[in-house]
Formats: structure tokens, C-alpha cells, sequence
């Protein structure tokens, strides 16, 4: 878009839906139009956001449980690992960048890689948990607390030596 | 010591009518709607300092009021509700050299975009701002506004309002606006020479265009807006605030409404306090104004 005091370029910028020359447009097919264009633009940055970290710890092959994580919870998954890798754990983590659009193909490499997946996050619905369901063919368990408090180490040590047992 | 402060005479100018500020789309409101006055005043002042539309920016938030930059011809932004002012005052801060100009309604400028009403005032923002006051939300097709009279009847109110309306231009006056002034909409005549002045007004001009709705506001009427509506008398002193102050409150006791320049004064605008800022402290060699803007690019 031409900046303002350009000679020839004078246009409207608007919130509403609006056609090719700015002007707003409520018909059906415009609308369907703009939707499809947008959501095909939002597709595109899965490509131009760093990929996820996937954690292995040296963990060769197929492991026994893959930690999926986010947020602040990643530092409390990364030191649980290593305490359950230190006691023979085949163990992985799994740790996205981009929530939306889901990175779904990264979701399903992991999930691939793991016999089960744990979902440890701090909300009470399990958000990301029912996100990954719906958007990927994986069926993580959900791990989740909302006391305000952060998980611990100790907590996602011992959920994951429960579910292994 | 600041220099003397000049008029806006940086202007890019050209010689265009009044119609030729108008652009290929229809202006759309109700019929008798007095935002078609406001439109008019606006495109005769316009045309009388002869703005080139390529330098001008008309900012609106949400409202029926706020459609009206889509009839204009100038570069414009339909913004979100009740945030025109801030947005027209980064358009102000990042190119001086363009003429800026608010056009909202009594509801996005008062209440949802409150907050922000003092500080363009006190941070002297050289820019116009036009509030359309109906005294109404039209849009949403009828409740109370800031500016609503206590015995106006609306969805919200089916049995008459709890609360006494706001005056816009006492507000404005309080916080230190540089020009203000105030008329009826249908007067097109006045509102062109306000508008006129408030754009060549170097600082931050506030013209109140009271605008009546005949959909949804049954008190405040064409009529009435033209019969209450009543110029400052000749001597009235516009270098002082006081008096301004004295004229609306008087005229209000006699149940009219003070219009015409009520009040006018200079001093340093906030870009012209940060460019001084900056030629005090050096500059820095890494300022780059282009490459701020296309951080923002879509």
C-alpha cells in the first residue's frame, strides 16, 4: 500500500471486508472469496516459523513415552527428562513454536517416534491436549493442574514413572 | 524561547472545488441525516485551502459518523472504535507535512474512545478533530450516548435517562485544546469556515458539529440545533479561556447552544516538542524514519 502523500495512491485502509479497490463489499462470493484467501495465507506460516524442538536426549529409536510441552512448562519437561533419562528412561520431549495453524505434521513425526505421549500443561481444560486431538490423529494424555502454581520436576518424574510402570 | 508559531501553511496546495474533494462513492446515511451537513462543510473547506488530496489523511473510528472518509477524496483509515484519535496521531508524529483529519461521533470520540480525548487535547496533536455529535448511537440504531440529553427516550432508556448529557466543548476547553468551536451541522456555511480554521490552525483544533438524527434522536432535531444554535457575540474574546467557558455555560443556562470560534490559542505541538527533543540531543545516526514505517508494511 502507497503511503499517505503519495501522488496517485490514495486508497482506503478498513476493517470491514471490502473489494479489489477498498471500497466495502458484503456480497456472498466476495466474502467466501477473502476467507479462502486468508486462510490459505495463514497456512503459509507454519513454513516461516522455526520448527519444533524435538528433545531427544540422546534417546535413539522408538521411545516409551514423548512429553509434549509448551510454554513455561518446556524448562520443568527438559530437567525432568534428564532425571528420568539418569535412570534409564527412554524418554523424548517435544516442545512446538507455533500453536496456530497447528504444525500438525510435526505433531504426527513425533507421535510417531513414541509408544505414548503425556501432555503436561497449566490450564484446567487441557487445552493444547484438545487442540493436538483435533487437529492431529494422536491421542496424547493429558497431564494438567491450575492452582496458579508451576508443575515441578518431581511432578512430571513421577506421572511418568506411573504411566510406565 | 519558541519562535512565533506560523499558521499550517506547509500544505501541499492545489485548486480543486468542493465537489472534487468528493469521491466516486455515494455518501450514504438515512435520509435528512446531519452528517450529509458535516460532509458538505468539509468538502467546502477543504476545497477553500486547497489541500491536494494526495497529502491528506482522513482518520474515522467506528459509527455511522466514521463512514464518512469513505465519500472523501484523500487517503483515509476506517479504524477501530473509539481509536481514530490515536491512530490519526501517529499519521501526525510520522509525516508532519500531512494534513490530518479526525471525522467521529459523539460515542466513539467521548466513550469508547475516551481515554484518549485529554491527552490529544493536552499534547497539542496538530491535527483537526470533527465530532459529529448527534447525541445518539445511530449504528446500533438508537441508545444513549455521552452526549444524550437526561430526558431522551431510547432502547436503553425506554422511560427517559438517569444522567445529565456531557458538553463536549467544555471538555475540550478544560484540557487544553488549542482551537475550538462549535455549530450546527446544517449550517454548512459556518462549518466550512471552522473547519477551515481549525485545519490551518497550527496545534489541535476540536469543532464540535452538533448533527441531528432523525432516525433515533426525536429531542435534538434539525429545528432545534438551528434554533438554539447561537454565534459568540462579536467582541467575544477568543484568546481567552474563561470567556469561552462563560459563553457555553451562559448560553446553556438560556437553553441555546454557543457556536461559531469560541476559543484560540498557540503553543508548542508535540512534533514540533519531539523534533525539537531530537535536535537537542543530536539526533541519532541510525534514525531511520522509512525503515520504522515498513516495519509496520503488511
Amino acid at each position: 500500500m502507497a503511503d499517505p502523500g503519495t501522488p496517485g495512491g490514495i486508497h482506503i485502509a478498513t476493517g470491514l471486508e471490502h473489494n479489489e479497490v477498498g471500497l466495502p463489499s458484503y456480497t456472498s462470493a466476495n466474502h467466501e472469496a477473502m476467507q479462502d484467501k486468508r486462510f490459505r495465507k495463514l497456512k503459509g506460516v507454519v513454513h516461516d516459523v522455526a520448527p519444533a524442538e524435538v528433545d531427544t536426549g540422546g534417546v535413539a529409536g522408538m521411545a516409551d513415552l514423548g512429553l509434549i510441552a509448551w510454554g513455561s512448562t518446556i524448562g520443568v519437561v527438559r530437567e525432568a527428562l534428564q532425571r528420568l533419562r539418569a535412570q534409564g528412561y527412554k524418554v523424548k520431549g517435544f516442545y512446538p513454536k507455533l500453536l496456530h495453524p497447528l504444525p500438525a505434521q510435526q505433531f504426527e513425526d513425533f507421535g510417531a517416534s513414541c509408544k505414548r505421549l503425556l501432555l503436561p500443561e497449566v490450564n484446567f481444560q487441557g487445552q493444547l491436549a484438545h487442540f493436538v486431538r483435533a487437529e492431529t490423529s494422536l491421542r496424547p494424555e493429558s497431564y494438567t493442574i491450575c492452582g496458579g502454581m508451576p508443575f515441578t520436576p518431581e511432578m512430571i518424574v513421577t506421572r511418568v514413572k506411573e504411566i510406565l510402570a | 524561547m519558541n519562535a512565533p508559531m506560523q499558521p499550517n501553511m506547509h500544505f501541499h496546495k492545489v485548486e480543486l472545488k468542493p465537489k472534487d474533494y468528493k469521491n466516486e462513492t455515494t455518501a450514504f446515511w438515512c435520509a435528512g441525516c446531519g452528517h450529509y451537513g458535516v460532509l458538505t462543510g468539509l468538502l467546502r473547506a477543504l476545497s477553500e485551502i486547497g489541500v491536494d488530496p494526495n497529502y491528506l489523511v482522513n482518520v474515522s473510528g467506528i459509527g455511522c459518523s466514521s463512514r464518512l472518509p469513505y465519500f472523501v477524496q484523500s487517503y483515509k483509515m476506517h479504524t477501530l472504535h473509539g481509536r481514530a484519535g490515536p491512530v490519526a496521531t501517529g499519521v501526525q508524529l510520522a509525516r508532519p507535512d500531512l494534513a490530518v483529519v479526525v471525522t467521529g461521533g459523539d460515542g466513539d470520540g467521548f466513550s469508547i474512545g475516551g481515554g484518549h480525548m485529554p491527552h490529544m487535547a493536552r499534547k497539542n496533536i496538530n491535527m483537526t478533530y470533527i465530532l459529529m455529535d448527534n447525541r445518539v448511537y445511530g449504528l446500533t440504531k438508537g441508545q444513549v450516548s455521552p452526549t444524550s440529553q437526561q430526558a431522551m427516550k431510547a432502547s436503553t432508556t425506554p422511560y427517559g435517562g438517569v444522567e445529565d448529557g456531557m458538553d463536549p466543548v467544555l471538555y475540550m476547553l478544560t484540557y487544553g485544546a488549542t482551537y475550538v468551536a462549535q455549530a450546527f451541522a446544517g449550517n454548512a456555511k459556518l462549518a466550512a469556515q471552522l473547519i477551515k480554521g481549525g485545519m490551518e490552525h497550527k496545534g489541535f483544533a476540536f469543532i464540535n458539529l452538533l448533527s441531528q438524527c432523525p432516525s433515533f434522536n426525536e429531542l435534538d432535531t434539525a429545528v432545534t440545533f438551528r434554533n438554539a444554535c447561537e454565534l459568540v457575540p462579536e467582541g467575544h474574546d477568543t484568546s481567552d479561556v474563561s470567556a469561552a467557558m462563560l459563553a457555553v455555560h451562559k448560553a446553556k443556562q438560556e437553553g441555546r447552544i454557543a457556536s461559531g470560534l469560541l476559543y484560540k490559542t498557540e503553543r508548542p505541538t508535540l512534533d514540533q516538542n519531539m523534533a525539537q527533543l531530537v535536535q537537542n540531543v543530536g539526533g541519532h545516526k541510525d534514525y531511520d524514519l522509512r525503515k520504522i514505517i515498513d516495519l509496520s508494511r503488511p
